[in-house]
């Protein structure tokens, strides 16, 4: 109950803060967010920062550069910034303290509860797998690239297709489906 | 590619949000995802995933990533890759924090939803006439057509969305964007089509029981 | 050969937090040496070994392999010789198995790294392998243990000095088990081997590198010695203990089930 609520709370945040254009209102949220968040304030600050920096910069760059040319808007880049860091920074701060995966429908849950650790350890396989070849490397070639790249996608195609299987009789042993 | 929160108005992720939840509720009827289908779907997201962590090391030790849709959508069919895409774009959203959460109806239309059926039908159509040529395409198509409707929904945010032409959101023009983002993106494009020959040709060969079935 | 100073690793989760996974490890390893790596699943065994095969660099510390110091920067000059000198047998043989044949799998280091005569030499080490039959079969149409005798074979046909492997029997069944022991007495090279097997550490060699939970190097010596040390068994968390009944009397003591001597 608690999850769903908090969750619900911040999408009406988060619609909020994209309806109200006022950089004083985001401002003041922004700094009511750091506080309730005090335990997490150095590392979401780090996080959110490291997170929207690139594309940020391009976009504030580049409007300053158009100002060489035309007339802008300077208050538009504290509002632009100021907006994406505070969403960036409460959807860190909600989605890292709630349980996702009980404000979901069952079945949704289920599926992004399942999709969510396939994901996981296919990323931890891919990682390795390409430590693995570039180990038997003297060094980068894209011949060894695109062999690699076919032996990779069998491996996971095989994969794919057998685990679904083995969850899907995992599942019908705990009596998940009603058949 | 993932658009982050803070750039688009609520005028277009909103109804973005209405129109992938509504091509869900389609998908959910045209592959059965209350059936035990539902640990394929989950294994296939995973699939979606690796391709998409696929990168193209570039001389000068950058790399450009794939998007994998095409060759999804080429082996499982449009609406299986649309799902299985959509899913992993929820997963990085929600848990792996990775991607925008207002924007996210935004790009399952974009990378889901547009580069699984623009590469499917591209493919369809082109088939009888060169293989190749059409997984090729089907590819290229895919990876452009996504950075197309992103170029839009980008470009469109100073017109509707500003305040006695000041920009609330994204401030750059149509023509501004396009060309920013499709010039790098046809060249990609190139990689993309030209791998998913290679991906898809290589699995259709030693994968015959899979293509058989379908 | 090699020498590991204060090394730390750290290793982001998916949401980024940072974990630390190695704390402060030292140790140097002679040529020739058998070493086998002990500890719990999590202790960071994988990890330890990726930074020996320069897979993964320290993020605090050095690694000296030949008095040549491996760092990221100076990776790319060295690394023809380094992976000339240093194979490691991944976990998972799919991970270093991407040739479309078991005879290019074999082929493919010794022309990597400049051999003559790789036909014959290819041949020749399938033979002692076990897998002349399979010449011409895609490696990914193997079973498991077929695929970790590939891997091992193309790994070793390079002639390395020092092998690396990590947990190299968790997919092999009790006969292949017995062959790798075999195959690895007869070899003259500088292991280092990882397992949370007890009863075939001794197989793997004579000194031991104990990680504990908590991601420290808590023993570093004769694996004997180990072995007969209670207390440090339990710090390494490699007892275990569970209840059963003597004689109709339940109770619960310290266990090495898999340990027979």
């Amino acid at each position: 109950m608690r999850d769903r609520v908090y969750f619900y709370l911040y999408l009406c945040l988060i619609i909020l803060f994209t309806l109200i254009h006022n950089i004083y209102f985001l401002a003041i949220s922004l700094v009511i967010i750091f506080i309730l968040s005090r335990s997490d304030f150095r590392y979401l600050i780090k996080k959110s920062l490291f997170s929207v920096l690139f594309f940020s910069l391009i976009v504030s760059l580049s409007y300053l550069l158009m100002g060489l040319f035309k007339e802008i808007d300077y208050s538009f880049l504290a509002l632009f910034n100021l907006r994406v860091f505070l969403l960036t920074y409460i959807s860190f701060w909600v989605l890292e303290n709630i349980n996702i995966f009980k404000v979901l429908p069952k079945n949704v849950a289920a599926l992004v509860a399942l999709s969510f650790s396939q994901i996981y350890q296919f990323r931890n396989s891919f990682l390795d797998f390409w430590m693995g070849v570039s180990s038997r490397w003297s060094r980068f070639g894209y011949i060894k690239w695109i062999k690699s790249l076919k032996a990779m996608s069998f491996y996971f195609l095989n994969k794919t297709l057998h685990n679904g299987q083995e969850i899907s009789m995992g599942m019908k042993s705990r009596g998940f489906f009603d058949d | 590619m993932h658009i982050p929160d803070g750039f688009i108005s609520p005028i277009t992720y909103i109804p973005a949000y209405a129109a992938s939840a509504g091509l869900w509720y389609i998908a959910s009827k045209k592959v059965e995802i209350d059936s035990q289908n539902i640990s394929f779907l989950a294994t296939l997201s995973a699939l979606s995933f690796v391709f998409m962590m696929i990168a193209i090391p570039l001389p000068g030790g950058t790399s450009a990533h794939l998007s994998g849709i095409s060759l999804l959508a080429l082996i499982f069919g449009p609406w299986l890759s649309f799902v299985a895409a959509s899913l992993v774009l929820v997963v990085e959203a929600l848990i792996f924090g990775e991607g925008g959460i207002t924007t996210l109806g935004i790009n399952i239309l974009a990378i889901a939803f547009i580069g699984s059926f623009s590469s499917y039908y591209v493919y369809k159509v082109l088939k009888k006439r060169n293989e190749t040529l059409a997984i090729f395409l089907a590819g290229w198509v895919g990876v452009n057509l996504s950075a197309i409707f992103i170029a839009f929904i980008l470009g469109i945010q100073p017109i509707i969305a500003s305040i006695e032409g000041k920009p609330l959101f994204f401030p750059f023009d149509i023509k501004t964007t396009t060309l920013a983002i499709m010039i790098p993106h046809m060249l990609i494009g190139l990689v993309e089509g030209a791998v998913t020959v290679i991906l898809y040709r290589f699995l259709k060969k030693n994968f015959k029981v899979m293509f058989d079935e379908r | 050969m090699i020498e590991v100073k204060n090394i730390f690793f750290e290793y982001e989760d998916f949401r980024g937090r940072k974990k630390e996974l190695l704390k402060d490890i030292s140790f140097s390893v002679e040529r020739g040496e058998r070493v086998v790596l002990l500890g719990v699943n999590g202790s960071g065994k994988s990890t330890l070994l990726k930074i020996l095969d320069a897979l993964l660099f320290p993020k605090k510390g050095t690694y000296i392999f030949n008095g040549v110091e491996i760092k990221r920067k100076n990776f790319k000059k060295i690394a023809k010789s380094f992976r000339k000198e240093v194979a490691f047998l991944m976990q998972d043989p799919n991970t270093l198995l991407f040739n479309s044949t078991v005879k290019e799998e074999i082929e493919f280091g010794l022309r990597e790294f400049g051999f003559d005569n790789v036909e014959d030499r290819a041949i020749e080490i399938a033979k002692r392998f076990g897998l002349e039959k399979y010449l011409d079969t895609p490696p990914y149409y193997l079973s498991g243990g077929e695929k970790q005798r590939v891997a091992l074979a193309a790994i070793l046909a390079i002639e390395p000095k020092l092998l690396l492997m990590d947990e190299p029997t968790s997919n092999l069944d009790p006969p292949t088990t017995g062959w790798l022991i075999d195959l690895l007495n007869d070899m003259e090279v500088t292991t280092i081997i990882s397992t949370h097997n007890l009863s075939l550490a001794y197989e793997f060699g004579e000194r031991a590198l104990v990680l504990s939970k908590s991601h420290e190097l808590i023993f570093d010596g004769e694996l004997d010695r180990f072995l007969s040390d209670k207390q440090l068994l339990m710090k390494a968390r490699l007892l275990h203990k569970h209840k059963h009944k003597h004689n109709g009397m339940e109770h619960s003591h310290y266990h090495l089930h898999d340990w027979k001597i």
